[in-house]
């Protein structure tokens, strides 16, 4: 289920609000809405592979208590039960993500002859698994209680609003919210205001944008024009941070709705000054995963630091997909980011902030072809294609038409990839806060705002459902 | 724990920093906001209910998802959700409404839709009226000269 689908909102959203608000009054009655409702959510789309995910949980549950009783008195045991857990959480994902890729390259380089499982890759694990190492690593670290309770452990892996498509929340950045929630009214205005946000994000511009990269990108490449290449390839750059950072608004809105914070994962990563900039601004909750979680503990930039970030990156790449184009792409922003710490790094800060952010933002798009294209035939030609390598034509008979027919969209939409809207949303909340009244019209300008925005984006989901049986597509 | 405290005492300072310029003034208009859009999604979700399911769509040209049977095999393979969703979708109150409002999105935002690899698209003519009855009849014309396509 979606968070951009009739069913998600009209139904499964209607239900868990209902029950949620109206139903439940203690913390515990709500925290038990919630936690029925997200098994619900993900046994819908998983209904075999749920038993995975309340098995991993129980692991880090018994693991963690383990790692709480030992680590005064004897850090071995409580180092021990850290290891077997967190071995096991991974084990779990390197069986159902990465096995079938192993034996198959493994195989096909020492010509042995090693199983294909063909298992499906459960919903959400490679966004669970990692929560649940947060949690037993900070518990083995004195950063975070143990939790005594399954069910509340539980309801902080599978909390369904960031479930399948993260933010990774850490768990020490939500330990007291799973017990008390401060709330009031101003935080669910917030919160469902942040929601459609995301959704019109993901129903309008993502969807937009997509159907404009797959005109380009899954075509014959061999027929494809260099305008037509940058084009699809730009669209692409459009949908993959319209989609992403519109599940994180969503999460982010839903979680506030029930009285949660979560992190911010995107901070406007399009206008970064340079690839390091950028990955302080891209999909936030991982880089600070794999920092505090693996480059730290490796020895950060203390010990063998090339090596570091090399692991680093590659694991960042694999995480995307078992697939070596994802391999690629880590160890391309490997190489780009060694190269900005020891040669380019204060060059790019002392140039004018302009030719730095270009510098960026053409070197994140070439990064999206290695992340678009697992076929490596097909990743090639794009490139040459991209490069004007190819002796393809310049530009193709339809380029034209579809820039121009897109062009209002394509300008809405690069407004949006910065932070125009931050700063409208500054001088907005300046206005609301001068006095009672415009507090009270800017409030009731932005339900009116928000209600309209409903409107359209309920239009845009129903619209993703017309399925035409076109007889003509001879 | 002294550096937990820190991080305490800097994450609370966050949050009164965030309390001070919330985006909503009124905890009232708040309140009042999530009401109202728990009322909107309730009321949709009785109204797809109560109206009587259509068994095809003029519109797509096409018979519209009956409710999925269940059986064990069915659910585990997922079969039995996703005709739950198609079911949900196709049924929607105001369904074709709906399609005519984002038709009119999309042309704002995007002249070329969904067309074949042929550079066939649908472009709909006629009176559209919310009332989700009166459909518009469809001519099917070449994306590049404009003339009609006959079937």
């Amino acid at each position: 289920m979606v968070f951009s689908s009739l069913i998600f909102i009209y139904l499964f959203l209607a239900i868990t609000l209902i029950l949620y608000f109206f139903a439940a009054r203690s913390i515990q009655q709500k925290n038990a809405v919630l936690l029925i409702m997200s098994l619900f959510f993900y046994a819908w789309g998983e209904p075999k592979w749920i038993i995975l995910m309340l098995i991993s949980t129980a692991v880090e549950y018994f693991g963690a208590i383990v790692v709480d009783a030992y680590k005064e008195e004897n850090k071995a045991v409580a180092k021990g039960a850290l290891g077997i857990s967190v071995s096991v959480a991974l084990l779990f994902l390197f069986i159902f993500k990465y096995f079938d890729f192993f034996s198959f390259n493994f195989s096909s380089i020492f010509g042995t002859n090693l199983r294909i499982l063909g298992l499906t890759l459960p919903i959400g694990i490679s966004f669970y698994t990692f929560q649940t190492i947060t949690y037993i690593v900070d518990v083995y670290r004195g950063k975070a209680d143990v939790q005594r309770s399954y069910f509340r452990l539980l309801l902080y892996v599978s909390m369904f609003p960031q479930l399948i498509a993260g933010p990774i929340v850490k768990y020490v950045d939500v330990e007291k919210q799973l017990t008390s929630r401060k709330y009031n009214g101003r935080k669910a205005g917030e919160g469902i205001y942040r929601f459609l946000i995301g959704l019109t994000k993901k129903a309008i511009f993502a969807n937009i944008s997509g159907e404009v990269a797959s005109l380009y990108l899954d075509g014959d490449l061999a027929e494809l024009s260099f305008v037509g290449a940058w084009i699809g390839i730009l669209s692409y750059t459009l949908q993959i941070y319209f989609d992403f950072s519109a599940y994180s608004d969503m999460a982010i809105g839903l979680g506030k709705i029930f009285g949660f914070d979560y992190p911010e994962n995107f901070n406007y990563p399009y206008i970064a000054k340079s690839v390091s900039d950028f990955w302080k601004r891209w999909h936030i909750s991982l880089t600070t995963f794999f920092r505090e979680y693996l480059y730290i503990p490796l020895g950060g930039n203390r010990k063998h630091h090339v090596l570091n970030l090399l692991l680093v990156w590659a694991f960042t790449g694999l995480w995307h997909g078992a697939s070596w184009n994802f391999i690629l792409w880590g160890l391309y922003f490997y190489v780009l980011l060694v190269l900005e710490r020891l040669f380019i790094g204060d060059f790019l800060e002392k140039i004018p902030a302009v030719f730095g952010r270009f510098y960026t933002i053409l070197m994140v798009v070439y990064g999206w072809v290695f992340f678009y294209f697992d076929d490596m035939d097909r990743l090639k030609s794009f490139f040459k294609v991209l490069l004007g390598w190819s002796g393809n034509e310049f530009i193709g008979i339809s380029d034209k038409t579809v820039f121009v027919n897109h062009i209002l969209f394509f300008i809405l939409a690069v407004i949006a990839v910065t932070p125009v809207s931050q700063l409208i949303k500054k001088y907005f909340i300046k206005l609301a806060e001068k006095n009672k009244t415009t507090g009270l019209l800017c409030d009731i300008s932005l339900v009116v705002s928000a209600l309209f925005l409903f409107f359209i984006d309920t239009a845009a989901v129903v619209g993703s459902t017309y399925n035409p049986f076109l007889y003509f597509r001879f | 724990m002294e550096t937990r405290k820190v991080a305490e005492t800097i994450s609370s300072d966050v949050k009164t920093a965030e309390k001070k310029h919330s985006l909503f003034q009124n905890d009232g208009i708040g309140l009042a906001f999530l009401l109202t859009l728990i009322v909107i999604i309730t009321l949709m979700l009785l109204l797809s209910i109560v109206i009587p399911d259509k068994k095809i769509s003029e519109r797509e040209n096409r018979t519209l998802a009956t409710f999925p049977k269940f059986t064990f095999s069915s659910y585990f393979s997922g079969e039995f959700n996703t005709g739950i969703d198609d079911y949900f979708s196709d049924n929607f109150p105001f369904r074709d409404a709906f399609l005519n409002v984002n038709d009119k999105i999309t042309k704002l935002t995007s002249q070329f839709s969904k067309g074949g690899d042929d550079g066939i698209v649908v472009i709909q003519t006629g009176e559209r009226d919310l009332g989700g009855e009166g459909f518009g009849d469809y001519e099917e014309q070449n994306a590049d000269t404009g003339e009609e396509v006959s079937n």
